[in-house]
């Protein structure tokens, strides 16, 4: 894996560091001022995306930190809070990086947007669906955990619970003005007091441009065809 | 509720039966498919209706349109399992319950994911007579997945749905089959003319016994038939429909099973060892991470996918187009409803060839 050689040295000294802070998110307000259009298709734009060391880094960072403020405040007598059993390890943050690398890798979105649903179909992954005909927050339930969106202000805001406590948050963002595309990936382990946060701008794009188009099917992978969307229909 | 408890017996042999076992109580449930050398003297059509899914029929969710899907495939699975016991005359899937066949099975589909199928059936004669109902449940296993072609991984409980109905009917004699057969051919007429037909059969405790025949010279015998011989062609044209879903379907639709079944093992693996508080030990681990999301991401993109085409199939209600000799009919709407019109049709023939024939 790319990341295992981008590790900071860093990271060795977190381990072991046994308490943190919690690490769950913050609960959407899921108020809806004026949903935004996210109609199109969409190819990621990595000069504007977030590096993923650049973010691991700052994880660490951020949980040193954390340990550093805890460490005085015990040295002053104060109590010190013991959080949700984070144990904060290199390994455990490396896994998150991992993860959140492994979330985020599609490289294209296909969104259908209507007023029944948001449908965001993403290259190689399974796609983000949102019921909009339910006042959100619209929750699914599945023998594997729980699905909950829904508009929160303008963004569209997507969170998985999965086993393991592997909890991701998706919040996708429009500027009116612009057209571009930003989808916030946070992605929380139980292990870590930090969420792994990862901004990718996407930008759209013109699926015919290249003379033709792909679409990636379950029974023959991934299917090129020179014949345009327009001519199919 | 008879369980049909197949979990650790599915690795057994597929060896088929070549001759008639005569001990129903001999045939081990569901494992093998008992198959005859030839039909049984005086061959009984026999129906399959489509399965009654269990949702309503205007329900707009995938999930529905999966079950509406799935009524169908399922139907035409059993049609074949009962096909290559070959036991029976005609088998055919059809729309809907009729008087045109002499046997016919119910289902309705209680519950279906990978792991397990749960169906409620029930199988009657034309004479009314019940020759069985169950509720039965297959569970499959992890053998069972890929499904191979013209494999499926609940073909145990379609055996025993064929095992069963073949035990009743070698209990009949040749006498009993034909009476059957006779009552069929009259209560598919009474459906036609009610009042010709009307003194032929009387019931008794609930069952059509014979109480005289039409001349077999009766010219309305032969209408009956020819009529009878209409909806034949109706609904094996509906039949290759059907094989054309299946095509489409099938592949797909058998990709999201076995996402089904993988994640109920994984499910079920993970609660043992969070039971057994071994988890703690590779929580947040990246390979117990990206175990739960790849199986995750799996069964997702399997659902996704078998949504999106049982969806396209779903709201595309195909015509059937039945060419008769004489003249095309074509007819649209659900596939209920198109029975339905065929019947009417039919009886409106029916009636202009008697009004046309009576001086």
């Amino acid at each position: 894996m790319r990341l295992r050689r981008l590790i900071h040295c860093g990271l060795l000294l977190l381990a072991g560091t046994g308490c943190g802070s919690q690490s769950g998110p913050e609960t959407p307000l899921f108020a809806p001022s004026k949903p935004r259009d996210f109609t199109g298709h969409w190819e990621v734009d990595y000069s504007r995306s977030d590096n993923i060391q650049t973010q691991l880094n700052g994880v660490v960072r951020q949980i040193q930190r954390d340990i550093a403020q805890r460490a005085r405040n015990a040295e002053r007598g104060q109590t010190m809070v013991v959080g949700g059993g984070e144990s904060n390890t290199g390994r455990d943050i490396i896994a998150l990086a991992e993860m959140a690398e492994l979330i985020t890798a599609p490289e294209l979105l296909e969104i259908f947007q209507d007023a029944r649903e948001v449908r965001v179909r993403r290259e190689s992954s399974f796609a983000l669906v949102c019921d909009l005909t339910q006042p959100p927050p619209v929750v699914t339930n599945s023998p594997f955990g729980q699905e909950i969106c829904g508009w929160d202000g303008h963004q569209l805001y997507f969170q998985i619970r999965l086993p393991e406590g592997l909890l991701i948050e998706h919040r996708l963002t429009r500027a009116l003005t612009s057209e571009r595309l930003v989808i916030q990936t946070a992605v929380h382990s139980p292990e870590v007091s930090q969420p792994f946060v990862l901004h990718k701008v996407f930008a759209r794009y013109d699926p015919n441009s290249g003379g033709f188009h792909c679409r990636q099917t379950l029974s023959r992978g991934k299917v090129c065809t020179t014949e345009r969307e327009t001519d199919a229909q | 509720m008879k369980h049909v408890a197949l979990v650790l017996l599915l690795m057994c042999s597929a060896e088929l039966w070549a001759q008639v076992e005569t001990d129903p109580a001999r045939v081990p449930e569901g494992l093998v498919l008992r198959v005859l050398d030839r039909p049984v003297a005086e061959a009984l059509d026999l129906g399959v209706v489509v399965f009654d899914p269990g949702v309503e029929a205007d329900d707009p969710s995938a999930h529905a349109a999966v079950r509406r899907i799935e009524s169908r495939l399922l139907a035409a699975q059993l049609r074949d399992t009962l096909i290559e016991s070959n036991a029976w005359g005609a088998v055919r899937v059809i729309p809907a319950p009729s008087a045109v066949v002499a046997v016919t099975i119910t289902a309705a589909i209680e519950y279906s994911d990978g792991r397990q199928l749960q169906l409620r059936v029930r199988v009657e004669d034309a004479t009314g007579a019940l020759w069985w109902q169950d509720t039965l449940i297959d569970i499959s296993t992890t053998a069972d997945y890929p499904v191979s072609v013209n494999r499926d991984p609940f073909e145990d409980l379609y055996r025993e749905i064929a095992n069963r109905t073949l035990a009743v009917t070698l209990g009949y004699d040749a006498r009993a089959l034909s009476a059957l057969k006779t009552v069929t051919d009259i209560r598919y007429a009474q459906s036609l003319v009610p009042e010709a037909f009307a003194g032929y059969l009387a019931t008794l405790d609930g069952r059509w016994q014979i109480q005289r025949l039409p001349a077999r010279s009766d010219p309305m015998l032969a209408r009956v038939e020819r009529i009878r011989q209409q909806e034949y062609l109706f609904v094996d044209t509906v039949d290759e429909q059907f094989v054309d879903l299946r095509s489409e379907v099938k592949p797909i639709y058998d990709l999201w099973r076995q996402a089904g079944r993988e994640s109920a093992d994984y499910l079920a693996a993970y609660t043992v060892r969070a039971g057994a508080r071994a988890i703690d030990e590779q929580r947040g681990s990246f390979a117990s991470m990206q175990q739960v999301y790849s199986t995750y991401r799996s069964m997702k993109i399997q659902e996704q996918d078998l949504f999106d085409i049982a969806l396209a199939f779903d709201q595309e209600v195909t015509p059937t187009v039945l060419d008769t000799g004489d003249d095309v009919f074509r007819f649209t709407g659900t596939l209920a409803s198109q029975y339905e019109t065929l019947r009417r049709l039919l009886r409106q023939i029916f009636e202009l060839e008697q009004g046309r024939d009576t001086p």
